[in-house]
């Protein structure tokens, strides 16, 4: 007998037709069963073709289309879904998966639901993935039913005969999209957005920090001076931290306790990349800083490119600012060159961490001085605490010792500090750190130079045994290596490159402005070698200096001034608009 | 006040496609007046072009009110038509798109009954429909569902800008101008947040469609569109978001 729906007696009759030469019960127990499940409506409404074919039985063939099966049988399951999360059911004993799910994996609770991720999005509904698709499953078949046979429906067949371009939309009662599952980037979004949230523990922040990375090694870093500055003006629990682009932990003592980091760079693996910068975005908007700081975040610097305008709408934008680096074909790339002049206009200001950055900034851009007032330079403080190494005991029948220490890559110059080796067999070099470089990138060590490996920080090496501390880098900002060895009194000897020369002063340094010349390096590291007494009094002078340059409190004012909204600033604000 | 509901259709540029419109609208009219309902219908023209005008003058739409507006601007014209309006109630309807015949009146229905329940409410057809150019269908979703959640409003609206409310909900919280060049767009996806924030309960009307036309829409077009987000509202932000929608008036 046949049935009547709102689909209409012609889409009725043909649902008849084809029912009526399906295969008999009884001939084919897996047919039988998966008979009691197909849909024969739902899915002629799928293949449409089918309903003018007279001689295919659609449950035959959807079974012996096995797993490259592409439309469903019933509403509630997706064969695409199915070998998703189950992908060995492909090629399991059945004829195909859908028999598989009938008959053991519905039971064992295995999903085949076609809408996107409800294991991900179940835990922001309060609810566990089993109970969401059964609460999906529900809403799906209720509303089917009701299209077919009930006010629903009547209501959408009546539109279609004012509009009869509304009847070709029948075909999508067969995949209703059911918010908030709307679609795999929509739910990995809100997915991902409550996990950072629930990181975050639900509160808001005064400070946001977006970083790469949480880079394990090498201090405090930037993102650490800043939180440290800013902890004795607010809560360390009012800044928060957002790695973007690689997971990680950062060292337990880069932050004050308190500050809250979120590995949002986890949270977004795999996601499509507007995705991801929209959420971010949406992030950021949601903790009503007063400060949002991009230092190098990739992912942020996409999502200005993107949302840049509507962001500054609501946020002070800050972009943090380090070295562009030269590429092995020699040209340079990095943040300041590709990302100033794109959000100059958007932000709040940029932070650099030397004057040289900045006045390269300013020379490049050609800026007035009312744009280059929006330049700021933070000058990291340095650890009064760190003591003076004391100098090795003399010693006619010891070889004098040269420190150096970094990450083995290009921009070291790995090169220069060995032929500076070569130059001096009576001397000593022990080099720290890790290769990303090749031997043959670097060549073969001189005998005179110990490959010391890895380290954690510069206080763990023997510095008692340090004679100079050599620097060899071809491009830097300020390198807080410098600041940290500047601090102890052993002498340096470095490449006057970028904002080096913040640190580096002729007077109580020995700078190398001809970075490529190893004899350069040479004499000055044999100027300190010869009087031990009167270098070491001279690199005393450089820690007297960057103890009264570079205070912590001066440091703590500068970065509260600037990003910590104050009252007066507000009204300011508040009046100009 | 003595209208129960008042039908705004806004045009600009629309002319013969606002046929099957008008006359899903006449039709749901009808039906809402045969459950003794009354009626005011309005038909909004924002800065329309010469050929609009023309069509909105033909005399077998006289049993509509005839207003001319220059707002350039969805969210303005509603903001200018509301105050004007009779109704307790007022649906609107683009010019391209349809409702089903029993929207109106069932609409009506659950905003009275969630008056009666002490609930202000604003309705939201139970299901979209995009015909025409893309098909595609989906759920409106019940603030009191347990598919609800208020971090989805980060990323989507739950409910296209066809709704029916309380002409007190729109003169409480107009909608807010479009800012298009910097990025802010999706006024009623705001109106949404705000209403639930300040405490309206939006209510879905089972067995009601919009269904919505889609038409050739530029490249250009989608991608400044899709470039734009709502504006950073205090409701949104993460120590309140979990409690959007769940204040009381």
């Amino acid at each position: 007998m046949q049935e009547r729906t709102n689909l209409g007696p012609i889409m009725d009759a043909a649902v008849a037709r084809t029912k009526a030469r399906m295969q008999p019960q009884g001939i084919d127990a897996d047919y039988d069963l998966a008979y009691e499940h197909f849909d024969v409506t739902h899915f002629l409404l799928q293949a449409r073709a089918l309903l003018s074919n007279d001689r295919v039985d659609p449950l035959r063939l959807y079974l012996r289309n096995g797993a490259e099966a592409t439309l469903s049988p019933e509403i509630n399951f997706s064969m695409q879904a199915y070998l998703a999360r189950y992908p060995e059911k492909a090629g399991g004993p059945e004829q195909s998966p859908y028999l598989e799910w009938l008959k053991r994996g519905q039971a064992a609770g295995e999903i085949a639901d076609p809408a996107p991720g409800p294991e991900k999005m179940a835990p922001v509904l309060g609810m566990d993935a089993a109970a969401l698709v059964e609460l999906l499953a529900a809403t799906r078949s209720g509303l089917q039913e009701r299209l077919r046979t009930g006010t629903l429906g009547e209501m959408f067949a009546r539109a279609a005969e004012v509009e009869p371009l509304i009847g070709d939309a029948w075909t999508e009662t067969t995949r209703p999209t059911i918010p908030p599952l709307f679609s795999v980037n929509t739910v990995d979004q809100v997915a991902a957005m409550h996990a950072c949230q629930r990181a975050a523990g639900f509160g808001t922040a005064r400070v946001v920090l977006v970083a790469t990375e949480p880079r394990w090694g090498g201090g405090r870093r930037v993102e650490g001076h800043i939180a440290h500055a800013l902890s004795s003006h607010l809560d360390p629990h009012d800044i928060v931290v957002i790695y973007t682009d690689k997971s990680g932990t950062a060292p337990p003592d880069r932050f004050p306790t308190g500050v809250r980091e979120i590995d949002l760079a986890g949270e977004v693996d795999g996601m499509d990349p507007l995705a991801a910068q929209r959420m971010l975005v949406e992030l950021i908007r949601s903790f009503h800083a007063d400060a949002v700081v991009n230092i190098n975040s990739g992912l942020l610097y996409d999502g200005m490119t993107t949302y840049g305008k509507a962001l500054a709408a609501s946020e002070r934008l800050f972009l943090l600012l380090l070295c562009n680096e030269q590429l092995a074909m020699g040209n340079w790339l990095g943040r300041p060159l590709r990302y100033f002049y794109r959000c100059f206009d958007l932000v709040e200001g940029v932070i650099t961490d030397s004057a040289w950055l900045e006045n390269w900034l300013q020379d490049r851009h050609q800026l007035g001085a009312e744009q280059a007032a929006r330049i700021h330079v933070f000058r990291a403080p340095v650890d009064p605490r760190v003591p003076v190494v004391s100098p090795p005991t003399p010693d006619p029948s010891r070889r004098p010792q040269i420190f150096w220490a970094g990450r083995w890559d290009r921009q070291k110059r790995i090169d220069i500090a060995f032929e500076v080796a070569r130059r001096m067999p009576d001397v000593d070099f022990r080099m720290w750190g890790e290769s990303v470089l090749t031997r043959g990138h670097v060549g073969e060590a001189p005998d005179n130079v110990s490959l010391e490996g890895a380290y954690a920080h510069i206080c763990d090496l023997e510095l008692s045994q340090a004679d100079v501390w050599l620097y060899t880098s071809a491009w830097d900002g300020v390198p807080s290596q410098l600041l940290e060895v500047g601090m102890t009194g052993i002498p340096i000897v470095g490449s006057l490159v970028g904002g080096t020369g913040e640190v580096l002063g002729e007077d109580d340094a020995w700078p190398v402005a001809d970075l490529e010349n190893p004899e350069a390096y040479e004499r000055a590291i044999r100027d300190v070698l010869a009087d031990q007494t009167r270098a070491r009094r001279r690199s005393q002078a450089l820690r007297d200096r960057l103890l009264r340059e570079r205070t912590e409190a001066a440091y703590s004012e500068h970065v509260a001034g600037l990003l910590l909204r104050s009252a007066e600033r507000e009204e300011k604000e508040g009046e100009a608009g | 006040m003595s209208t129960d509901l008042t039908v705004i259709v806004t045009a600009h540029d629309e002319t013969a496609v606002c046929g099957p419109t008008m006359r899903a609208a006449d039709l749901a009219v009808e039906a809402a007046r045969g459950r003794g309902l009354t009626v005011q219908t309005v038909i909004g023209l924002d800065a329309p072009t010469e050929a609009t005008s023309t069509y909105f003058r033909q005399p077998h739409f006289d049993h509509w009110e005839r207003r001319v507006l220059h707002e350039r601007e969805l969210g303005r014209v509603r903001n200018a038509l509301v105050p004007e309006c009779d109704g307790r109630y007022i649906a609107f309807l683009d010019a391209d798109d349809l409702f089903s015949e029993n929207w109106l009146a069932e609409g009506v229905v659950a905003l009275d009954a969630a008056a009666e329940r002490g609930e202000h409410a604003i309705a939201h057809p139970e299901l979209n429909v995009v015909f025409d150019g893309a098909k595609t269908m989906w759920l409106n979703i019940d603030q009191s569902s347990r598919l609800f959640t208020p971090h989805y409003l980060y990323f989507r609206h739950y409910y296209d800008s066809l709704c029916m409310a309380p002409r007190e909900a729109h003169l409480e919280i107009p909608y807010v101008t479009r800012d298009v060049p910097n990025g802010l767009s999706y006024q009623d996806f705001q109106f949404t947040i705000e209403s639930l924030a300040a405490g309206w309960r939006h209510v879905v009307v089972t067995d009601t469609i919009i269904f919505k036309r889609r038409r050739d829409v530029s490249l250009v077009t989608e991608s400044n569109i899709r470039k734009s987000l709502v504006r950073a509202l205090p409701a949104m932000a993460i120590d309140r978001v979990r409690d959007l929608g769940s204040t009381r008036r």
